[in-house]
């Protein structure tokens, strides 16, 4: 077990967000936290990664590097692509001689020292990407990192994930059903604000996996149920 | 487009000449060329000559205030505690025109040799620091949130934030902010040069050669000389931009 | 843009500027400027008129190394000039007043009252005043020859602009006889040589009369207000202080004022240069300017490398400077 948090609760002001949240990650698995937009999957996140506070609830989670990727991608503008995986490498600590080999991870060679102002936006993400994973996290969390992207990349983009994150605990939060289907594991489904776990779902399916294969229609209705 | 400008202005200026004392631009397009090749007599100097003493004085003075004003606007953007000590101070001060400070300057520095010299530095330092501070602070002030946040997801601390994030993005504020302190150094040596003495300078040549009178051409190009100074000083930064900030 | 103009500027501006030794550098500074920088060390000499002189020398802050009668005997300095549509009634009212208030200062029965006025007047101390009077010639009209050869000077030395062609006269005689105007003066003398108490007809009219603040050369014009010679003859003045020459020049210009005290070289150099339609109808002085070194200073070799003050380019005391440089055989810069 990577990750446990129990009962979590977070409110802004008046406004409650998370009222009692619990799941468990195990390791090696992509959990997907399904919910719609604006109930609070963000905030969850980031209270994970440590960088908001809960109001109530305990997380239970090895120490270990997490590695996080934003919906809006943050890379610093005026470093490179080798820069800016570079630059976590050295706020982590690390070796930065890494940095070539996961940019030719993330299918970017060529790339290492465009400025992020001359890639498209799939591109930048695969940066965001690359980023997270050089650290060699113990946790990798990513907050819609496709949901600013046109359909046809997200789609290659989701495919190429699968390959780039084998093998790592993997927290993905979305909006997008199809997506979840398709990449996770496990499924925990998050109700409106204020937010409860409704339900986890197995997704016992092969992958890479066909999106318009019977069983994988019928997941998703049944999230879409639940939601 | 540029060269209509340029046709519009002369016109302009030929139309402005016929009727006021002001010599029409031929005039002084030639007396400019004589001054800077030959030594005006009554002063013994070239243009060139007066202007490189303008500019050596500039030069001098705002490159400390420029030493002082980057650090201070960056550190008063990125920690609030210091924003909040040295911001209101800043303020107070900053509206006090320059030349306002000729009579304190010259209590101040008046233990000092050279108390002109140090005076009119003074002047130019002061008209180059407030503009700077004002512009590296503000640029300081706001780095982007989503960014240092990302920096502490990953554990930087707060020497890596200052170096990594916070300077380059204030880079942009920091050249303004040059570009500008410069323009107002620029000014304010000519009015200092005037007001005070000095032996050599644009500003005071161009109050000598109204003193003794009827040079509306040497005037004109003193003038002409400043503004091309201070253009090319600007023009230099604009470029310098674009070598510094690639990423734009 | 590869070759850029700007780089060619750039490196036109690397010119050296270096100082030759042997060379007087020459600065120009306000008298008052002078005394305070002669003081703090700043500068090495300077010229400048009385009090100036005195207030440096009484204080201690240094020494007279000539005096302008030394150099240029009867060198003319301080004048009366008006503008040229002024009623000839009202010059001669004012040039009277003017001959009094001079003749009352060169009585010596009137000594105390004379320094009394111009403690007054200049707001110095009576130590430096009496000092100053010494060196003060203070005269009725200039010495036209001397103010004819201050003219030649002005055009050797290329500061004059325009000829007197250009100012629409047939040749310099001519310009003289309307600028050097001393008809009414004469008049004023010999009728006062008649009649001691000869008193003109009272013109009953408002004149602006210009001065400079605090110059002891105009001491006649505050003589004259004080003993009330204006009042004789019905003239109301309304005063009009100026900070130097120039701005007294700019004044006559701008029909700020109809008459004025300044001094003859910024009347000559802008009369000349910038056309300002005055004319010189009486002198305040001659002389009373002196060259005033640091104590440590000696001879005038000594003078070599030094830094001297004077208070404009073209005026008496800039060629005060440079005819005494000459006859030491320095340079100046």
């Amino acid at each position: 077990m990577a990750l446990k948090i129990e009962n979590i609760r977070k409110s802004y002001g008046d406004l409650k967000v998370l009222d009692g949240v619990s799941f468990e990650v195990r390791e090696g698995e992509i959990l997907c936290i399904v919910g719609e937009s604006g109930c609070g999957k963000t905030t969850l996140l980031k209270i994970i990664a440590g960088i908001e506070k809960a109001d109530s609830g305990k997380i239970s989670i090895k120490d270990g590097r997490i590695g996080f990727v934003f919906q809006d991608v943050r890379l610093l503008p005026w470093k490179t692509v080798l820069g800016n995986i570079e630059f976590v490498l050295g706020s982590m600590g690390m070796d930065k001689s890494k940095a070539r080999e996961m940019v030719k991870l993330v299918g970017l060679e060529g790339f290492e020292d465009y400025y992020p102002k001359h890639l498209s936006g799939g591109m930048q993400q695969r940066v965001g990407i690359a980023r997270a994973i050089a650290i060699d996290p113990d946790l990798l969390l990513m907050d819609e990192p496709f949901a600013n992207l046109d359909a046809l990349t997200k789609e290659r983009m989701q495919c190429e994930l699968l390959r780039i994150i084998r093998g790592k605990t993997v927290i993905f939060v979305t909006h997008d059903i199809d997506e979840a289907v398709y990449l996770a594991d496990r499924v925990v489904i998050l109700s409106k604000r204020p937010a409860k776990v409704v339900d986890i779902i197995d997704i016992d399916l092969p992958k890479p996996r066909d999106r318009v294969s019977e069983k994988f229609l019928e997941y998703k209705r049944r999230i879409y149920d639940l939601l | 487009m540029r060269i209509l400008s340029l046709l519009i202005s002369l016109a302009l200026w030929y139309f402005i000449s016929f009727f006021t004392e002001i010599p029409p631009p031929h005039e002084v397009f030639y007396k400019f060329l004589f001054l800077i090749i030959y030594e005006e007599p009554i002063l013994g100097k070239t243009l060139i000559q007066h202007a490189e003493a303008s500019l050596f004085r500039v030069l001098i003075a705002s490159t400390v205030a420029f030493a002082l004003a980057i650090p201070l606007g960056i550190f008063a953007g990125w920690s609030r505690n210091i924003r909040e000590i040295i911001i209101p101070i800043v303020e107070v001060l900053r509206p006090i025109p320059p030349l306002a400070w000729i009579p304190l300057a010259y209590i101040i520095f008046a233990k000092l040799p050279n108390t002109v010299q140090v005076s009119q530095l003074y002047i130019v330092f002061v008209g180059a620091f407030f503009p700077c501070v004002v512009t590296v602070f503000d640029s300081a002030r706001n780095v982007p949130e989503e960014l240092i946040e990302m920096a502490k997801v990953y554990r930087a601390n707060d020497w890596m934030v200052l170096r990594h994030i916070v300077l380059p993005h204030s880079l942009q504020g920091i050249l303004t902010g040059i570009r500008v302190g410069l323009g107002v150094g620029w000014m304010s040596i000519i009015a200092a040069e005037m007001i005070a003495s000095s032996v050599e300078g644009l500003g005071y040549f161009i109050l000598t050669m109204y003193e003794v009178g009827g040079r509306s051409a040497e005037i004109v190009s003193g003038i002409a000389m400043i503004g091309l100074i201070g253009y090319i000083m600007n023009y230099i930064f604009i470029r310098l931009e674009r070598v510094l900030i690639p990423w734009r | 843009m590869r070759r850029s103009p700007v780089i060619l500027i750039l490196l036109a501006v690397i010119l050296p500027a270096c100082i030759q030794e042997g060379e007087v550098q020459v600065v120009k500074l306000p008298p008052r400027d002078m005394v305070e920088q002669l003081k703090l060390g700043e500068i090495d000499a300077f010229v400048a008129w009385e009090p100036f002189v005195s207030e440096a020398v009484v204080n201690g802050y240094g020494k007279i190394m000539a005096t302008s009668h030394d150099i240029w005997p009867n060198h003319p300095c301080c004048v009366v000039a008006a503008q040229k549509n002024v009623d000839k009634d009202i010059l001669t009212a004012i040039v009277w007043a003017h001959v009094k208030a001079t003749r009352f200062i060169n009585d010596e029965r009137n000594k105390d009252k004379v320094i009394e006025y111009a403690t007054e007047f200049t707001g110095k101390d009576r130590s430096v005043v009496e000092e100053a009077l010494k060196r003060i010639k203070f005269v009725e009209y200039p010495d036209k020859d001397m103010f004819k050869k201050y003219y030649e000077k002005l055009k050797e030395n290329k500061y004059l602009t325009k000829s007197p062609q250009d100012l629409g006269y047939e040749n310099e005689d001519e310009f003289f006889k309307d600028f050097l105007d001393d008809s009414v003066y004469r008049e004023v003398i010999e009728n006062l040589s008649k009649n001691e108490s000869w008193i003109p007809k009272k013109v009953n009219a408002t004149v602006r009369m210009g001065y400079l603040t605090a110059d002891l050369h105009q001491l006649a014009f505050y003589v004259a207000l004080k003993e009330s010679y204006y009042e004789d003859v019905g003239l109301n003045i309304v005063k009009k202080e100026y900070v130097n020459g120039v701005f007294e020049m700019e004044g006559f210009k701008q029909n700020e004022i109809d008459v004025g005290y300044l001094g003859g070289s910024p009347a000559t150099l802008k009369r000349v240069n910038d056309d300002v339609k005055i004319k010189i109808i009486a002198g305040a002085n001659n002389e009373g300017s002196a060259i005033v070194v640091r104590s440590d200073i000696s001879n005038p070799n000594d003078l070599a490398g030094k830094k001297i003050a004077i208070p404009g380019y073209g005026t008496v005391q800039d060629f005060l400077l440079r005819l005494f440089v000459e006859k030491n055989g320095l340079k100046l810069r």
